[in-house]
């Protein structure tokens, strides 16, 4: 998974109800960091993050979801 | 109005015509313990922003302007019978039981195995690695300083121990001095309107029977001042401790992040609402209760949403109408919400609605019914909860009109 859309929806289909949002309210400080900033209520379906960003994003939905961001979409 | 059980004598006040109940001038209505966490675990999910100094001034502000009123209208001068009447608050209202014994006019410590806030956050999310009860630290902090005639924010507090880290007891140590949280005044009950009723489609639902009947019922704290009823831990909690620590939330957002903020925080203060109707609406529309006194008149899904309207008018949560009503569609008129009404007292007008509760309750209300099934008693489980809630079916809302935003009434379309 090497978008931020990607990561968005697993943690969708994979989280509670509230875990989507969840994840937007914990990376928003992250997201509007980057250069230039993601907004989040504006995803592209290939938005894509700094290396860090992408791997806070991935550790935050792991922790929200319970178990680890998969490597492929399919997973 | 007094509640005189064999139990409390708690001053209520119920103005029927607002739908509202007031204790010391401070507007009670019920909400859930899925409610309480849920709302609290949002906000500090930003954690990013400080809302323990809010979380806990809130709960000062409202304690303290609540016994103020309360002492001054019962005549109370002597510190016994003034701690003897907060504490029988504190239990009436579903808080938990807590001892002011030990505690002098320099403060001190005291501890309590029955928090609301302790015992229901391990409930639902688990053990937690820091103390959760927020409210009771202010609410001390609040209380103690109406009780020894000292102004808000006299007192310092911090929880020592909680029942949710696994402790044995939830413990509280309070010293006089510079408040470490922000001190807010409370705006007692607002400005109410007169209500220009709407006419609700044709149904088969007593709205004053039922009003009269669930506001005569004694739904008060237990021996370990706790609410079990209606599958839930009920509590009559504070209007302005709500508003505060929601609209507290929503402005360190727009601080930080101008409009991103709220929108990303608006959703989960709508689900918040989800969470609340899923929960407390669920298990009324399950209850004993409801089937002795609202089912045998129900003839059809319709009135199953008119029935259950009916019910929240009960709550403290303003009068709730409904306009229009189709299974895919609905209006809903609040008058006198009490978000709209609390955001205009503390703030002023605003550019957006922000009955968030009332939001994600409406809608709830529709999908409990209508994609739910409600009326064939499902179980209200965590499973069930994510199939309602992420189903393709599930209602949106739609704010037509806003309190908060100068207009009469809030009112609510719920669509899908």
């Amino acid at each position: 998974m090497d978008t931020v859309n990607e990561i968005m929806d697993w943690v969708t289909a994979n989280g509670d109800v509230e875990a989507s949002s969840r994840l937007r309210m914990k990376v928003l400080p992250h997201a509007l960091k980057e250069n230039p900033p993601i907004m989040l209520q504006a995803l592209q379906p290939n938005t894509k993050g700094s290396p860090e960003f992408m791997r806070t994003l991935r550790q935050l939905a792991s922790e929200i979801v319970g178990k680890p961001v998969p490597a492929t979409a399919n997973q | 109005m007094t509640t005189q059980t064999n139990e409390f004598s708690i001053p209520a006040v119920l103005d029927a015509a607002h739908r509202q109940v007031t204790v010391g001038t401070e507007p009670m209505i019920f909400h859930c313990h899925h409610y309480n966490t849920f709302l609290q675990r949002t906000i500090q999910d930003a954690d990013y922003i400080d809302s323990r100094g809010f979380l806990i001034g809130a709960a000062a502000e409202v304690a303290f302007n609540q016994m103020m009123h309360c002492f001054a209208e019962a005549g109370l001068n002597d510190v016994p019978a003034r701690k003897a009447m907060a504490e029988q608050i504190y239990r009436w209202a579903g808080f938990g039981r807590i001892d002011l014994g030990p505690l002098d006019e320099n403060g001190g410590t005291t501890s309590t195995p029955n928090s609301h806030y302790s015992m229901a956050w391990k409930l639902k999310f688990g053990s937690n690695d820091t103390a959760v009860d927020l409210f009771t630290s202010g609410w001390l902090a609040g209380a103690l300083a109406a009780i020894y005639d000292q102004p808000l924010g006299s007192y310092q507090v911090e929880q020592t121990a909680c029942t949710a880290k696994g402790d044995l007891e939830s413990a509280f140590q309070l010293r006089s001095g510079e408040a470490n949280y922000p001190v807010f005044l409370s705006v007692g009950g607002g400005r109410l309107t007169e209500h220009q009723l709407v006419t609700p489609p044709a149904n088969n639902v007593d709205y004053d029977g039922i009003f009269s009947a669930l506001t005569s019922m004694e739904i008060v704290g237990n021996d370990e001042g706790l609410i079990p009823a209606f599958g839930v831990y009920l509590t009559r909690h504070y209007a302005n401790y709500y508003n505060r620590i929601s609209f507290e939330f929503e402005r360190k957002m727009t601080e930080l992040f101008a409009a991103e903020g709220v929108s990303v925080a608006k959703p989960l203060l709508v689900e918040a609402g989800h969470v609340c109707a899923f929960n407390t609406f669920g298990g009324i529309m399950m209850s004993p209760e409801w089937d002795g006194l609202i089912k045998p008149t129900l003839k059809n899904d319709e009135d199953w949403v008119h029935g259950m309207t009916a019910a929240v008018n009960a709550l403290g949560w303003g009068r709730w109408q409904i306009q229009e009503l189709k299974k895919d569609d609905a209006t809903f008129v609040l008058h006198d919400d009490y978000e709209g009404v609390g955001y205009e007292a503390m703030y002023g007008k605003t550019d957006h609605d922000v009955a968030y509760l009332a939001a994600g309750a409406a809608a709830g209300i529709m999908d409990l019914v209508y994609v739910g099934d409600i009326q064939n008693r499902p179980t209200l489980d965590h499973a069930f909860y994510n199939r309602l809630f992420k189903s393709a079916d599930s209602f949106k809302v739609e704010t037509i009109s806003a309190r908060s935003q100068g207009d009469a009434t809030t009112t609510l379309r719920v669509y899908r």
